[in-house]
């Protein structure tokens, strides 16, 4: 074992295990073992990868992947313009920096030459600039089978005093084709949520982020005012069903944030204040992370109101049948009630053989008798039971009524016609004028043109009209009339496409008609500005002897008749509404006649 | 000791003759070089030598940056400071020129570019495990010889001690040495360095790792710059007789690059490092101190020595006689090329003498020194020659 000393003079001098001259080969073999894998990492990448001459734009070298796209092998792509490799580039310049200068050869390397000058772009002389010298396209390469997207990458390199440019050419087309599905996905789910039906909010943190275009139809607000405003505030301080709004919306919200989706009744206001229900189904889903909540809110006014026309319907029937079936048990026994009383009139009547006979055989004078019953007024008892059982008949007349089909002639009728005779009948009516004279009342029509014809009974119908100018002129004769306003009835005809239930008055869907071409129904409004009915006396109006009218003002048949012309003779409906206080709007519709085909 | 020992020989590419830095642009293109860093220092720059080998680089289309923070006894930050700018620069060769300061830097920074870290990292022998880029050196100087050989001696500023770099990859590619940028050098600097070449000359002859090869160029040194230097110091314009003590130097330089010094080499490290004195003065008063102290131990080669400096019946003579001559001889030479003065008039104070023994003592040219010499011995050269 040499001593440490003796181990230093060893390399010293030379003789020690590394004591040789360095050799650059093997760094050398290992930087081309790096070079070589290198390469094959470029040849086996997705990626073309380009190396250009920065003036001429010749490529010198360029990996499997930018053969494979430029459709030509190493040996004919190398040594010729990069458009030989992408046609469309043909003819195209670079914005990157001094392409065609050379760096200073000499001098000391100072900032005259950085490389960050080397690796940024001027400006091109529009457009943005490109980022960190980098300049990037976008090209459609012809290729067998579908065209290759192609995106360019070219960047400035300064190597060993040479400029190059590196181009790497990336397939995009998987991508963009990606992107082009998501865009029509994002169409197709727009399209939907703008075509339903129903009003959709998105909401977000509490507040409206997104509506469609019904829920702007619905609310009568344009989507800007719509997307910064909370449900609450499209919403009355207090929900009919109870609760206050705010309080209400807090709770709907939290249960659906809970994962718990929601579906219940609600009041909304529309912008001009007016409420309108609906039925509300509230649910969460996630959209990057964030939670979010789908509101689909269903305007069901109408839907309530075809409910309640069949709940009337039936109701109406029972009773009706009801009333029949006891107008014709009674019948029997008035019937002779009427036949007895003739008859003892007949039986009392001097100059009858009969009677003339009867009395002689027992000692009466008739004439006597006669004497006798009118000093106690018996004729004229008599006389009132007779008449009392006329009323009487035609009570149970109306009633059979109910139950009957008429078979009163049909033919096409103008309603508006028809309304203007009623309004005539009404103001030449006896009673009418005489307790309330109808000529006081200001008559506005609203006819729409275009209104098809009815196919109708024209009396019954005459008669229906009748009664409600009657119900509306004394309903009228009942208000006190504040200064300013006067006593009106508002007619209406017109059209209406698709089911009865639809919002009625000014702002409902009378319509224009266009002869007879698509309306469902010809509607007949009615509208009086009296005291208006409330809620409870709206549901029962039509029932049979229902009246507000003192006794003896009146059968309380005469909307019960009128609704079983309508709603069984002409499979119309008629239907009331009201704001009490402000007015009553009774509303006819009549199947529209159709033009055969 | 048989002349026929394993020995070797490691020499750079190297042109000698007037005119030979102008060869530096052609070599450096050779060796593949496209920006060279050229390191120098301001005294070198000022007399013009920089930008002479600047132009020649400059005519091959070689790019240049300059680097001339370099001090008398290179620093291991002046190491640091060239590499940051070779890297920053983008440089791929480096071109020396000037003294020992400039080529040991150079040296340095090859080493840093080529293997990082930091440069004490590399302190000793064989510690080198990459080549450095492309090294051409031009010497300016008649003495270190730093362009021939396989050391790089760098001053740890922390530890205030010059360490010692050896490696054969410390051998320049190409060493163009050209007698006339000596003709420059002023009176004081031509005698320290011709001192030094001397004692790189008379160290590497009496090494205990001598071969027959080294010999012929030690002995040929000695006699030439025995000579040669009083040529120059009587006329600093003799082209001819700078163009000796080039050569001289030059073969001091290949002989001790392969035979290593002795304890004249470990002592002056350990001067220069701790107290930052000039690297020739040094060497030339503790030669004859040292000749004396080693005599007993390789007398043969000694009396060669003396014989070659021109010590009468050197060869025949009593052996201390001869040794007596010759450090008469040394010394005279010494006070001939004007430096009389002794370690105190250089500052050094008497309490400082132990800690430079314990530094010389790491010192690897202490291992080639002909007789073994331990802490005690050489604090007591650094006394005799107090
Ligand atoms: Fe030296």
């Amino acid at each position: 074992m040499p001593k440490r000393s003796d181990e230093l003079r060893e390399k010293l001098i030379g003789l020690g295990q590394g004591s040789t001259r360095k050799s650059y080969y093997p760094e050398l073999r290992e930087r081309i073992q790096q070079l070589e894998l290198f390469r094959a990492l470029l040849e086996s990448a997705g990626d073309g990868v380009l190396l250009l001459a920065a003036d001429t734009l010749m490529v010198l070298d360029a990996n499997g992947a930018a053969c494979r796209f430029a459709g030509l092998p190493w040996e004919a792509l190398t040594g010729r313009p990069l458009a030989a490799a992408f046609p469309e580039l043909a003819g195209w310049k670079p914005h990157l920096t001094g392409l065609t200068e050379r760096p200073p050869q000499d001098g000391p390397r100072d900032r005259a030459w950085p490389l960050a000058d080397v690796l940024h772009a001027t400006p091109p002389p529009s457009g943005p600039p490109p980022v960190g010298g980098e300049e990037r396209r976008l090209i459609r390469q012809p290729a067998p089978g579908a065209d290759l997207w192609l995106e360019l990458a070219l960047k400035r390199h300064d190597i060993g005093g040479t400029p190059y440019v590196s181009c790497i050419a990336r397939d995009v087309s998987e991508r963009l084709r990606a992107e082009e599905e998501l865009r029509e996905s994002e169409r197709k789910y727009r399209a939907l949520f703008e075509a339903a039906n129903d009003a959709i909010f998105l909401i977000r943190d509490g507040l409206v982020r997104d509506a469609n275009r019904r829920a702007c139809e619905l609310f009568g607000r344009p989507m800007d005012q719509l997307t910064s405003m909370a449900p609450r505030d499209l919403s009355p301080p207090v929900q009919p069903l109870g609760g206050p709004s705010p309080q209400q919306e807090g709770m709907r919200i939290a249960k659906a944030l809970a994962g718990e989706p929601q579906f219940f009744e609600w009041t909304h206001l529309r912008a001009d204040g007016t409420p309108f229900d609906c039925e509300i189904s509230l649910s969460r889903f996630t959209l990057r992370g964030e939670p979010w909540l789908i509101a689909i809110i269903r305007d069901v006014t109408e839907q309530k109101k075809l409910r309640e026309i069949m709940v009337q319907t039936e109701k109406m029937m029972s009773v009706g049948g009801v009333a029949a079936g006891m107008a014709h048990e009674i019948n029997n026994p008035l019937s002779a009630i009427a036949q007895s009383a003739q008859n003892l009139q007949r039986r009392l009547a001097p100059g009858v053989r009969d009677n003339e006979a009867a009395a002689l055989m027992s000692g009466v004078d008739l004439e006597r008798v006669q004497h006798y019953f009118e000093l106690r007024g018996l004729a004229k008892l008599v006389t009132n039971i007779r008449e009392a059982c006329g009323r009487a008949a035609e009570i149970v007349r109306h009633m059979l009524d109910f139950a009957r089909r008429s078979d009163a002639e049909r033919a096409e009728c103008d309603l508006a016609a028809l309304l203007d005779r009623a309004v005539e009948l009404a103001e030449n009516d006896y009673d009418l004028k005489k307790r309330h004279d109808f000529r006081n009342i200001r008559i506005v029509r609203e006819y729409a043109p275009g209104t098809p014809p009815a196919e109708c009974a024209a009396t019954e119908i005459e008669q229906v009209l009748f009664n409600l100018l009657k119900n509306a002129s004394q309903a009228i004769s009942q208000k006190v009339y504040p200064e300013g306003e006067a006593p009106r009835i508002i007619l209406r005809v017109g059209v209406q496409r698709g089911a009865p239930g639809m919002p009625g008055g000014a702002d409902g869907v009378v319509g224009i008609g266009d002869g007879r071409a698509d309306a469902d129904y010809v509607r007949i409004e009615v509208e009086d500005n009296g005291p208006g009915i409330d809620e409870r006396t709206r549901v029962r109006v039509f029932e049979p002897f229902f009246t507000t009218k003192p006794p003896g003002e009146g059968t309380g048949l005469g909307l019960s008749v009128s609704y079983f012309i309508i709603s069984r003779n002409h499979g119309g409906h008629i239907l009331v509404e009201s704001q009490p206080g402000q007015w009553c709007r009774f509303t006819v519709l009549l199947p529209a006649a159709r033009r055969a085909a | 000791m048989n002349d026929y020992e394993l020995r070797k020989f490691v020499a750079p590419e190297f042109v000698f003759g007037y005119g030979a830095a102008g060869l530096a642009g052609r070599h450096a293109r050779n060796l593949g070089a496209s920006r060279c860093l050229v390191v120098s220092d301001h005294g070198v720059a000022a007399a013009g030598h920089t930008e002479t080998v600047l132009a020649t680089l400059r005519e091959e289309g070689i790019a240049c940056a300059t680097f001339l923070g370099v001090s008398e006894n290179p620093r291991d930050t002046e190491v640091m400071q060239g590499s940051e700018l070779f890297r920053a620069e983008g440089c791929d060769a480096i071109v020396a020129v000037g003294g020992g300061s400039p080529m040991d830097c150079a040296k340095g920074i090859g080493i840093m570019v080529a293997n990082g870290g930091h440069i004490l990292d590399y302190e000793g022998v064989d510690a080198i495990p990459k080549p450095m880029p492309p090294l051409v050196c031009v010497p300016t100087t008649a003495g270190s010889s730093a362009d021939v050989s396989q050391f790089a001696i760098i001053r740890d500023t922390p530890r205030r001690v010059k360490i010692a770099i050896v490696s054969k990859a410390n051998v320049p590619d190409v060493a163009l040495v050209d007698p006339l940028p000596t003709l420059t050098k002023p009176r004081d600097l031509t005698a320290a360095t011709g001192l030094d070449a001397l004692t790189h000359a008379v160290e590497a002859y009496a090494s205990n790792a001598h071969s027959p090869v080294t010999d012929m160029f030690a002995l040929e040194a000695i006699r030439g710059i025995g000579v040669a230097l009083f040529d120059v110091l009587d006329n600093l314009h003799d082209r001819d007789a700078r163009a000796r003590m080039a050569l001289g130097s030059m073969n001091a330089g290949l002989a001790f690059s392969n035979a290593i010094l002795g304890a004249v080499h470990a002592l002056s490290h350990s001067l220069g490092g701790m107290l930052d004195l000039p690297h020739g003065e040094c060497n030339a008063l503790l030669l004859p101190f040292v000749a004396r102290r080693n005599f007993t131990a390789a007398p043969q080669r000694y009396r060669k020595v003396a014989e070659a400096l021109g010590v009468a019946d050197a060869l025949s003579a009593p052996d201390d006689e001869v040794r007596d001559a010759l450090f008469a001889r040394l010394s005279d030479m010494r006070r001939r090329a004007g430096f009389d003065k002794g370690l105190a008039q250089y500052g050094v104070t008497r309490e400082q003498l132990a800690e430079l023994a314990r530094m010389a003592l790491e010192d690897p040219c202490l291992s080639t020194n002909p007789a073994p010499l331990g802490a005690r011995e050489l604090e007591e050269l650094y006394a005799e020659a107090f």
